[in-house]
């Protein structure tokens, strides 16, 4: 279970989240809806463990473990797995290179001895062409030159790979049409799992059609604001965000 | 004692007077020196030094490189007695990843060949002699070098010419393809501080395509001197890659290029307390292209500076410049790119990029592009970045699982990748890539 209490963050020395509270038991997937400048970002950021955020406040909690207290790695190697608005492009790594390093260090945290570079290539290949990835571009270096949707898609392979148990999804729809989130939201929704929490955060309606949450909730300057099921989702593409101050902060 | 004694001229100051004086205690003994030829040779070397002096911070070639600070003394010569072999590992060396290379080995120790250790001899399609023994044999394939004038201005060419007392005299026939590298290996032992001094002259014939490396190691307190002469046939294709690690080198290269000449240097410094790499290409035909990369990877207290000029003396030719510097502790690295277009080399195209990652406040790193322009159809551009690592990419990374000093070793590799990408023999490639990855594991 995530557990997120009386959590404040600030970065630059303006504080961003505000007495933010959150409970996402292992099963469910919960959106987090909200304006611009609401705080999402930084939300996911916090948990992720990004530095330039300073928590000043509050706690956070998976499994029962401190996150605030783990590095980055820790955190990732916890099952924390935050699948970036938008994901960097590493010029000179390899993907495949790129995804090995990651997968040995989730099971060097977890004692177990590297994987076969055979069983590796077997399984990236499986996942891959579940998304319609080419084992060229995995060739390439990570990200770079990749479309937006390309991109996105390269996150959820990462997710399948490593299978976290906490995933965030930031934004997961910006800048792809309808069938790069519909590729990239089948590949969320085969990971859907009773030992996994789904935070997916998003601005619009639209891509909680394709990852229908079990609950939504609004946030707004630094804090949830009101929760619901997944019809909230609905009524907020009706109303807009006006009601919930978008630019008071 | 002899004539050379009474013609040594006089020396401005204690730092030239140091290498007169060891001219003076050597000359006798150094191979060649029955010849006239050979004697003028070297004395016109040492003449030239003289006049130059010992470059300082002074000589604008020389700004970032201080030799009177950094070369305060000079050692005894070795390689004055070829009877004494010692035992050696070359892999200890010069390290496994090089050593273990599949290519015609051509080794020198302590300014010695060493035919116990090479293999160069049983490579088909070239010509293959010791610089000692073609200066000792009147009719011996060095004494045409001696009658060599110097390309240019050079004082590590001057140096190594005054004292070389060994080095690799080859020619690659025209057309020939040669299925392994060729590998010069010169190594300065521990032990009793010394000098060491090699000089060679390659020749690579018309249309022959061949892979050139040069693994320059100097260990302890060793100083070594190394000049390379290369003069490149039309249509041929070279690829050279020199690396530099440890004590104090001075390199130089100078580089005669011909109608369609390929050629694509590589240079490659691994710490070491002073590296000088220089490198001078001429372009003497038209449509000939040379694309030089240079990587230097310091720590500690390491100087590496790459100086190179590239001359286009002919038209329609392309240059193109990478340089990729990590620099870290107290380290300092240097890279001065000059590019000349003579009057009459139009179309011209020649790009030069210098890129350095800080990794400490106290490393520094110097670029200096100069273009000296005589021509007016020419696209001729330079740019240099400084930076640290991406604290975004470090944070992705270390989020997927990749623990922080991993993450930085990755993203130093691909950095420093950028420069060995383009080596076309993959095994060589690989056995840099990883001399990378164990100076970043180290």
């Amino acid at each position: 279970m995530l557990e997120i209490k009386d959590l404040h963050a600030e970065i630059d020395g303006k504080e961003i989240l505000r007495g933010f509270n959150l409970t996402v038991p292992k099963g469910e997937v919960h959106a987090i809806m909200g304006p611009n400048g609401s705080g999402k970002s930084t939300l996911s950021y916090v948990i992720a463990g990004k530095e330039e955020y300073e928590v000043t406040q509050g706690s956070i909690t998976w499994d029962g473990k401190n996150l605030l207290e783990m590095a980055p790695e820790e955190r990732a190697h916890a099952g924390v797995f935050l699948a970036f608005q938008y994901p960097m492009e590493i010029p000179g790594v390899a993907s495949l290179t790129f995804l090995r390093t990651a997968l040995n260090s989730h099971r060097k945290a977890r004692g177990q001895g590297e994987i076969s570079i055979p069983d590796f290539m077997r399984t990236v290949r499986a996942e891959a062409d579940k998304l319609g990835i080419s084992m060229d571009m995995l060739k390439r270096p990570v990200n770079t030159g990749f479309s937006g949707g390309e991109k996105k898609r390269n996150e959820v392979l990462q997710m399948a790979l490593l299978q976290p148990t906490l995933c965030i999804l930031d934004e997961m729809d910006s800048g792809l049409d309808i069938d790069a989130i519909r590729i990239a939201a089948e590949g969320v929704n085969a990971l859907r799992s009773p030992d996994r929490a789904m935070l997916v955060i998003t601005h619009y309606q639209r891509l909680l059609n394709y990852i229908v949450p079990d609950k939504v909730h609004v946030m707004a300057r630094g804090q949830i604001l009101r929760s619901g099921g997944k019809e909230l989702a609905l009524e907020l593409e009706e109303s807009g965000y006006a009601g919930y101050g978008a630019e008071a902060a | 004692m002899t004539i050379h004694q009474t013609t040594i001229p006089k020396a401005a100051t204690p730092a030239e007077q140091r290498f007169l004086d060891l001219y003076a205690s050597v000359a006798e003994r150094l191979p060649g020196a029955r010849h006239h030829d050979v004697r003028e040779w070297r004395k016109a070397a040492l003449d030239r030094f003289v006049a130059q002096g010992l470059p300082h911070r002074r000589i604008e070639e020389w700004k970032y490189t201080d030799l009177r600070a950094l070369m305060p003394e000079v050692h005894p010569l070795a390689g004055l007695f070829p009877a004494v072999a010692a035992d050696i590992s070359v892999e200890a060396a010069i390290g496994k990843e090089l050593a273990h290379l599949d290519a015609y080995r051509a080794v020198f120790v302590d300014g010695l060949f060493r035919a116990d250790l090479s293999t160069v001899q049983d490579a088909a399609e070239t010509a293959f002699q010791t610089l000692r023994a073609g200066l000792e044999d009147e009719a011996g394939a060095a004494h045409a070098l001696a009658h060599q004038p110097p390309l240019v201005r050079d004082v590590i060419a001057d140096l190594a010419t005054a004292f070389a007392t060994d080095g690799a005299i080859l020619s690659i026939l025209p057309k020939a393809r040669l299925e392994k590298p060729i590998h010069l290996i010169f190594i300065a032992c521990a032990g009793t501080p010394k000098l060491a001094a090699a000089q060679s002259a390659i020749v690579i014939g018309e249309g022959a395509e061949a892979t050139l490396i040069e693994t320059h190691s100097a260990v302890g307190e060793a100083q070594a001197l190394s000049c390379i002469r290369l003069a490149i046939g039309r249509d041929a294709r070279l690829s050279h890659i020199r690396v530099n690690a440890g004590a104090k080198q001075l390199s130089s290269a100078s580089v005669a290029l011909s109608e369609r000449t390929q050629y694509d240097p590589v240079q490659m410094t691994i710490d070491g307390t002073l590296t000088r790499a220089q490198t001078h290409i001429r372009f003497g035909g038209p449509g000939a292209r040379c694309h030089y990369a240079g990587a230097m990877m310091l720590r500690g207290h390491a100087h590496a500076d790459f100086t190179l000029v590239v001359d286009h003396a002919a038209e329609a030719c392309e240059s193109r410049e990478l340089v990729k510097a990590v620099v870290d502790g107290r380290s300092r690295g240097v890279f001065q790119g000059k590019v000349i277009v003579e009057p009459g080399a139009q179309k011209t195209d020649g790009k030069q990029m210098a890129n350095a990652l800080l990794l400490s406040d106290e490393a520094e790193f110097d670029s200096k592009p100069e273009l000296e322009i005589f021509a007016d159809d020419v696209v001729c551009g330079h740019g240099a970045t400084a930076g640290q690592l991406d604290e975004d990419l470090m944070f992705y990374l270390r989020a997927r699982g990749i623990p922080e000093v991993e993450a930085r070793a990755l993203l130093i590799a691909a950095f420093i990748g950028e420069a060995l990408d383009k080596i076309e023999n993959e095994a060589l490639r690989c056995a840099l890539q990883e001399k990378a990855d164990a100076w970043l594991s180290s």
